[in-house]
């Protein structure tokens, strides 16, 4: 036994060793380090597609910056930069053309994506590639977005979204109608929700403020904060293995019933009396008099932290 | 009563006979009483995406990797492949993209750190990766019951979606060598290992 | 790609044993939504959620037939790929679960190269093992069924845990029914004997 102790503080230390180096090796901008001039050769396209009401919008992006507006024209426009950096201009003029994309309306559709065609005589590539969309639709528009290492940024739509992205963070604003998200290790961060949400995350950090409307949140690992807003009719968390916290205005505008698996539930003290635990459970039922929105999470292995009014409780 | 046959004579049977038809009777008995405890099993993590992938085999979005598996692979799928990538080349080239407004821009940027540096960690798992592998692996050998537990099952199958995750990054840095997006990814997933990691080992321990 | 097998009365039934496949049937939105290739998004999510609901039954089952955990996987993976690929053919006339659990079981038969290839009874037995003990868990059956010969084992698995009929098992795996009966009977001794 003593053995497997020593082996796995062994373990340990090698593994926070790893790390540190990790962290030195990602932030090199250490004294004596001369700057370098990039050469940024960007290839920009631009392109109006008529959109017609129902109209189906497919984004595929891959390692791409996106940022999606809503307005009230019935018009798509598409913006796409499509970057190489490389200290050597002929060297990223070169490899800017490694982009391929597809702007278009096809079988009713409106296709944008973009992807990378490395030829395989030219050796390893030596810019940095990277895709700009910059994309204003009709705010009613039915949009299903994909993509893979990079930012996506949703602002004032009401229609149909659907997101599906991995690394990269996602910033939501202003957003109604109906949205599903699925993220893979990307963060989210969100703000006047009031619709109908979907979201499904896995190592994700969630932040959501002023979320109103139907929620229901699921994650996995990770972390979700979230400000429910008065505005809200449900909102639904099943999560596991999250660190969840929910910051009221005031608490008494919501319903509670909330139930955790082997982790505390902290509730500010007032309401310790409305929090049971047994065989490893906790569980906090609160019901103010009069119709309220009503929050129900479940969670597991991880603290659940309900806030009011005075923010006295601290994670 | 029918004398007309001769009597033939009786045997009888081995006197343990009863016991072995009772001792067969039980044990079918106890058997399917124990069948349905039988113990249920998760497949790896990484499997949906492994269906997925194989479910968008036409994917349009893939990146063609620069030297691709060179094994055994025959001359007809070698030259199939060549015609594939001459045809979506040439679908490509005459697409009509003639309509989009298209121009190139050039700006000089100032930065600190270099594109192309080699990638930050080998590609392989280091041995500190390993030496916690063994560790879980002999603890699970070891005491089998413990691993048992719900838990560590979560755990162990959650390390095995992150050492996937870990090496798809591997397999896209080999492509867009040290981009800091991917960077960025490589250490998410390291950290993340490194916890999962280390709250199995304690678990395991306790 | 390999001929469905046309589920049978049995199968209809549902369970001979507790099996959380049979006894959780799946609704018929969600076959229609794992159908619906007009909506790719919807599509894919609903046959997710299938596959997470049944990849524990079909994997267990897979991994006792193979008895190796990445041969598991992959049999697993190809099955759930033909399961969407072939959706369209499934008529609702057993569940869906009996369904994706003939085609687990006939890609796990396919990865272990079984048919045609067997059987013999090639390990001496006692005349008469002892009964098994009472005390006899879950998890030390599961212990001894991995150390039975493949063969045996499969049959043993497909009639006894699956539920199989000594017919379907012979269909499948190319023997005769006298051949799967005598193996499960085997395999039955096999058990006995390392587990007295």
């Amino acid at each position: 036994m003593k053995q497997l102790l020593v082996t796995a503080h062994r373990v340990g230390m090698a593994l926070v060793r790893r790390l540190g180096l990790a962290v030195f090796l990602l932030f090199p901008a250490m004294p004596g380090i001369a700057q370098v001039s990039m050469q940024v050769v960007t290839k920009v396209v631009e392109k109006d597609l008529p959109y017609t009401d129902g109209q189906r919008i497919r984004l595929v992006a891959q390692k791409a910056d996106v940022v999606v507006k809503g307005w009230n024209r019935p018009t798509v426009s598409i913006r796409l930069r499509l970057v190489a950096r490389h200290p050597d201009r002929a060297v990223a003029e070169r490899e800017v053309a490694y982009h391929q994309y597809v702007l278009q309306a096809e079988n009713g559709r409106i296709e944008l994506s973009n992807q990378f065609i490395i030829p395989q005589r030219a050796g390893k590539l030596q810019s940095q590639l990277k895709a700009i969309y910059e994309i204003s639709l009709p705010n009613k528009a039915l949009l299903i977005l994909k993509n893979s290492f990079g930012d996506i940024r949703l602002t004032d739509l009401a229609g149909d979204v659907s997101v599906n992205f991995e690394f990269g963070k996602l910033t939501l604003e202003d957003i109604g109608g109906k949205l599903t998200v699925v993220s893979n290790y990307g963060d989210i961060d969100g703000r006047n929700l009031d619709g109908t949400l979907t979201l499904k995350a896995e190592k994700a950090d969630v932040s959501l403020r002023e979320l109103g409307g139907t929620a229901v949140l699921q994650s996995r690992y990770g972390k979700l904060t979230v400000f429910p807003a008065t505005t809200s009719h449900a909102l639904t968390i099943e999560a596991a293995r999250t660190e969840i916290l929910i910051a009221t205005k005031r608490i008494s505008d919501f319903k509670f019933d909330v139930i955790s698996t082997f982790a505390d539930i902290r509730v500010p003290d007032w309401l310790a009396d409305q929090l049971s635990k047994y065989n490893g459970k906790q569980v906090f039922t609160y019901q103010p008099a009069g119709r309220k929105p009503e929050i129900t999470i479940q969670n597991s292995y991880s603290t659940v932290v309900i806030q009011g009014e005075k923010t006295l409780v601290d994670r | 009563m029918n004398d007309s046959i001769p009597q033939l004579p009786e045997y009888d049977p081995h006197p343990d006979l009863w016991a072995r038809i009772e001792a067969d009777l039980q044990a079918d008995e106890l058997l399917s009483r124990r069948l349905p405890d039988l113990p249920s099993y998760e497949p790896k993590a990484s499997l949906w995406h492994a269906i997925e992938q194989n479910l968008n085999t036409p994917e349009p979005t893939r990146v063609r990797p620069l030297r691709t598996q060179r094994t055994s692979r025959p001359l007809w799928a070698g030259l199939a492949a060549a015609a594939v990538v001459v045809l979506i080349g040439s679908w490509l080239l005459l697409r009509p993209e003639a309509t989009d407004d298209v121009r190139i821009e050039y700006a000089v940027e100032q930065t600190d750190a270099l594109p192309g540096q080699e990638p930050l960690a080998p590609a392989s798992e280091s041995l500190a990766d390993k030496r916690a592998e063994e560790f879980i692996a002999r603890q699970c050998a070891e005491q089998q019951l413990a691993c048992q537990r719900p838990e560590v099952h979560e755990l162990r199958n959650q390390l095995a979606s992150l050492t996937a995750e870990q090496q798809r990054i591997e397999r896209e840095q080999q492509i867009f060598g040290n981009d800091p997006v991917l960077v960025q990814a490589q250490v998410r997933i390291e950290n993340q290992r490194a916890e999962v990691t280390k709250e199995l080992i304690t678990l395991l321990r306790s | 790609m390999f001929r469905l097998a046309t589920p049978t009365d049995k199968h209809e039934q549902g369970p001979v044993r507790n099996d959380p496949v049979r006894s959780d049937p799946v609704g018929k939105d969600l076959v229609e939504q794992c159908r619906a290739t007009d909506r790719p998004v919807a599509q894919r999510a609903a046959q997710r959620q299938l596959f997470e609901q049944y990849k524990r039954a079909m994997f267990s089952t897979a991994y006792r037939i193979l008895n190796d955990y990445d041969h598991a996987n992959d049999a697993l993976q190809d099955a759930f790929v033909d399961v969407f690929r072939n959706l369209d053919q499934f008529t609702f006339r057993s569940t869906l679960g009996a369904w994706i659990k003939t085609i687990v079981v006939r890609q796990a038969i396919r990865k272990q190269h079984l048919e045609g290839r067997f059987l013999t009874i090639d390990e001496a037995l006692h005349d008469q093992p002892a009964p098994f003990r009472d005390s006899l868990t879950g998890a030390e059956l599961d212990a001894a069924i991995r150390t039975l010969p493949d063969g045996a084992r499969t049959i043993f698995l497909l009639v006894e845990v699956e539920g199989y009929a000594h017919k379907e098992v012979a269909e499948m795996l190319g023997i005769s029914e006298g051949t799967s009966k005598s193996q499960t009977s085997y395999a039955k001794k096999l058990l006995r004997q390392r587990l007295s």
